[in-house]
């Protein structure tokens, strides 16, 4: 028997908010029946205070999804095979429990999210409970709780095996503030080679509204995990959480994620992981590849685990033959998680961007056979293919050919702002830095900037309101460190508390890791049989090229993850409308002798009796076929008329411009034919146009 | 049929609304060899403008010059550039010179107004290089086109004129000065159109007299003009 319903009480009635129990008949894999039931407040869990709604989320982790019979639940939720319900919970201290869940498959995952409408605070938090889980000898847990904690929360994760005293029943607690990593100790796993891991986690919302919370565990497997038959069919990720993307068991380049988008705004043409190195004290395995079902040769791979959810899809390898005869091996995670926007995230320090994170991880851990084999290092590289598009629609082409400019900075920990271009604004050629994360410091570069203008545009300070404004809203992110500036209290108040991925001014890698990653930024097509550190040609010519982003992760110690810090995105801008209180004045027109292009003021006047925000632009209709606008920031794809080019006012959505006030823009117009240069004009807030 | 002349000149006249008093300082330029450039522009309006550079004074060194557009005259005399916004955009005066210590002119200026979806035509003058393309100074414009001086045309009465800063190399600089229209207000052109139509039917009528009477109100009306 596996352990049951009242061992799982007993390690989460501490503080649980709610409680899930199981029981479970052991049989063999992979048909198991199981019943499940759980609640929130009463008295299986805290109070719930205020309004507030929770969501239950029940699915079978084995596809296609058995049919889960649902139990009673007339006003709780209803749990019904893979789908989300919402009710609303409007007294204090509820009993609200979940119904018995029942059904068959090869495991069981039940979500609760508890979001705060708020109303005061809501106690709440996420559950997981996954059964019949392959177990590896000394297996760990790793969670991710994306961008759902608000403030501080806590989370209890246990793990149980059918074994004897002494090593049947782990657990750990954790408090956690932002998406964390809890890794169980070492659990000894019985005969049934299986084992079940519950996971509790209360959020204490401060104030406000509390983004949607939702859990998945991973789980490194054993070395002699079997191969998955037959393979994961390829399918579309992303669903509800605004992303969407392809994902494929490929022949050699593992997990292979193609064409991600963020609500259409594409972000990246494919992300993988291309080859991993395995140096050990008794094994050199260069370039392998990751195969699905590799059996011959040093560090033959074969794809052991496959999960996908709403917010994340996952696969695992075990390489094995390192060397040939043992039962040593190299387990690699990869996972591609992407995450909804969430409201008042602060993906950077200002706040003011709107942003969706990304979690495209790789993770190992090498299984030795006894302990005379010593890992000395394991390379892992992310080859990311960002594809930032223009959002000119006259600007269309293939996702591989779309020119982009990209910086390499480092950022002072007295100011906040870059200090440094490693290879300038944009990197002009190819680039290879080694280190940039050097044995868990920091290295010389600490961000990686990518976007279709032609250059990236820094962070800044708003003088209206007063504070930092965000750099480059068109790039996406990767900031592997930021400046401890950010980390900054004064009289043990933060100078920025509600922006939590400082760590201090450290590399934001997992605790205790001594990982060094690389980085290489080349143009495409980049050569994959390369290695990472001889994959940029510096005389090769970047700036303008499609390009490709290698975040080349080595790890010395057993286990290891890269990119866990993620990178963020902001996605498309909503619908700008017609500001009808700026009055435009142009000025004549001149011709620069020097470069042929014709020059011209515009002049913005509020009218208005308040003041406007931005964006704000200034979008030219009607313009001779012939005549082009030299200094255009995009053409109009939201606004009707598409097309026509467009020029942003120096406001974002943290400055103003006040009644009365006017602000005054330079156009450049390209004029080969000479003729008369006439347009209309519309001035659009609100968003790109 | 004299004073149906008269008349045409007197309603071309009527369109000259701005002047502008432009002096300019080259010291920093002394003994530069380079052009010269008086642009005007088209905004794309209904109806075009005439720019005339009058009074030009240098110590400097005039060269040859060549034109673009529509462009009559040559410096140090009158020099007149039009656009008219349907065929031409853009008229050129560009002269080879030598520079001395100081420039001076009069620019005036037809006021046709831009149209609602249109811009100001627009008058620059640029010091360029000899190549006809460098400028010789670095100035506060905008655009980064580095003109010296620029004259909107807007419709109003005294027009827009900008003298745009010089940061290199010192010791240029410029002024320019709006100077009330000399021309005749509408209303008093309007009277000495009816004055001069009197005039002619009276004159009409006593055929073969009084013809040194008619020289004197041309002669001033055409002072008036230049002024």
């Amino acid at each position: 028997m596996r352990k049951s319903c009242a061992q799982f009480l007993f390690a989460f009635q501490f503080f649980a908010p709610f409680v899930l129990c199981t029981t479970s008949t052991a049989q063999s894999l992979p048909v198991l029946t199981f019943t499940a039931s759980g609640g929130i407040g009463g008295a299986e869990g805290p109070p719930v205070v205020g309004q507030g709604a929770f969501t239950c989320y029940a699915a079978s982790t084995s596809p296609p999804a058995p049919a889960l019979l649902v139990g009673p639940l007339p006003t709780q939720c209803n749990v019904q095979n893979k789908f989300s319900q919402s009710a609303t919970v409007q007294s204090t201290n509820p009993a609200l429990t979940f119904g018995t869940v029942t059904g068959s498959g090869s495991g069981f995952k039940l979500t609760v999210t508890a979001t705060n409408s708020g109303v005061g605070g809501v106690s709440g938090g996420v559950s997981l409970y996954r059964d019949n889980i392959p177990a590896p000898a000394g297996a760990t847990i790793k969670l991710r709780f994306p961008g759902s904690v608000t403030g501080a929360g806590q989370v209890v994760v246990t793990a149980a095996s059918d074994t004897g005293p002494g090593g049947s029943l782990v657990s750990v607690g954790a408090f956690i503030t932002s998406a964390g990593t809890v890794t169980l100790p070492p659990l000894l796993i019985g005969k049934s080679g299986t084992y079940s891991i519950a996971v509790s986690a209360g959020v204490i919302a401060n104030s406000g509204p509390q983004g949607p919370a939702s859990s998945t565990a991973s789980v490194t497997l054993g070395c002699n995990a079997s191969p998955l038959d037959p393979l994961p069919a390829s399918g579309t990720g992303g669903g509800l959480t605004g992303w969407s993307y392809d994902y494929e068991i490929s022949d050699l380049r593992g997990l292979d994620i193609t064409n991600v988008a963020l609500q259409g705004r594409n972000l990246a043409a494919e992300m993988s992981v291309p080859y991993f190195n395995l140096d050990t004290s008794d094994f050199t395995g260069s370039h392998c590849t990751l195969q699905p079902s590799g059996t011959v040769g040093d560090c033959a791979t074969r794809l052991v685990d496959f999960n996908i959810d709403p917010t994340a899809v996952e696969a695992s390898y075990v390489a094995g033959n390192v060397p040939t005869g043992t039962s040593s091996c190299l387990i690699i995670t990869e996972r591609f998680e992407f995450d909804p926007p969430v409201p008042g995230d602060h993906c950077e320090p200002s706040g003011n961007l709107n942003c969706a994170r990304f979690f495209p991880t790789v993770s190992y851990t090498y299984v030795p056979q006894d302990s005379t084999e010593i890992i000395q290092e394991a390379d892992l590289p992310l080859r990311l293919f960002f594809t930032v598009p223009d959002p000119d629609p006259k600007s269309k082409t293939s996702l591989t050919s779309l020119g982009q400019f990209t910086t390499l900075a480092h950022d002072s920990d007295q100011t906040g702002f870059p200090d440094l271009d490693l290879n300038g604004d944009p990197m002009k050629t190819e680039f290879f830095e080694p280190n940039a994360i050097n044995q868990g410091k920091a290295g010389d570069s600490d961000n990686y900037h990518q976007t279709y203008l032609p250059s990236v545009e820094g962070p800044g300070v708003s003088l209206f309101p007063p504070g930092p404004k965000p750099g480059c809203p068109t790039c996406v992110h990767i900031h592997w460190r930021w400046s401890s500036l950010f980390a900054l209290q004064v009289a043990g108040v933060p100078l920025f508390p509600n922006f939590l991925d400082d760590n201090g001014g450290q590399p934001r890698i997992p605790p205790g890791s001594t990982q060094s990653v690389d980085i290489a930024v080349t143009a495409f097509p980049d050569n994959v049989e390369m290695d990472c550190s001889r994959l940029a040609t510096p005389t090769d010519p970047l700036a303008g090229k499609p390009t490709v982003f290698w975040y080349c992760g080595k790890g010395n110690q057993d286990s290891d993850t890269f990119f866990s810090h993620g990178g963020f995105y902001n996605p498309p801008s909503p619908a700008p409308a017609p500001e009808p209180g700026i009055t435009v004045a142009k000025s004549g027109l001149r011709v620069d002798h020097a470069t042929g292009q014709w020059g011209q003021t515009v002049t913005l006047t509020n009218t208005t009796a308040s003041a406007l925000t931005g964006p704000m632009a200034l979008v030219l209709d009607s313009l001779p076929s012939s005549v082009t606008l030299g200094n255009a920031d995009g053409f109009t794809s939201v606004a009707a008329p598409l097309g026509s080019p467009y020029v942003l006012a120096a406001l974002d959505e943290s400055t103003q411009l006040g009644a009365g006030q006017s602000l005054t823009i330079t156009l450049q117009f390209n004029n080969p034919s000479n003729v008369g240069i006439t347009y209309s004009t519309r001035v659009l807030t609100g968003g790109l146009p | 049929m004299r004073r149906l002349g008269l008349l045409f000149v007197l309603s071309l006249a009527a369109g000259f609304a701005s002047t502008v008093s432009v002096t300019i300082d080259t010291t920093g330029l002394s003994g530069t060899s380079g052009d010269l450039v008086f642009d005007l522009t088209g905004g794309g309006g209904p109806s075009g403008n005439t720019a005339s550079i009058v009074g030009f004074s240098t110590d400097g060194t005039l060269g040859s010059a060549s034109t673009t557009g529509t462009v009559t005259g040559s410096l140090p005399g009158e020099v007149d550039l039009s656009v008219d916004n349907s065929s031409l955009f853009f008229s050129e005066y560009l002269t080879a010179f030598t520079y001395g210590t100081s420039i001076a002119f009069t620019l005036s200026a037809t006021e046709n107004a831009p149209g609602p979806v249109s811009s100001p035509d627009e008058f620059a003058l640029f010091l360029l290089g000899s190549d006809g393309t460098t400028s010789l100074i670095q100035t506060s414009d905008p655009t980064e086109a580095n003109s010296l001086l620029i004259f909107d045309i807007d419709g109003s009465q005294a027009g827009v004129s900008t003298v745009f800063s010089v940061s290199d190399p010192g010791g240029v600089s410029a002024t320019a000065t709006s100077g009330t229209s000399a021309v005749p207000e509408p209303s008093f052109l309007t009277l000495a159109g009816c004055a001069f139509l009197i005039m002619n039917l009276m004159s009409a009528r006593r055929v073969g007299t009084g013809g040194a009477q008619r020289t004197e109100p041309e002669a001033a009306l055409r002072r008036a003009r230049i002024r």
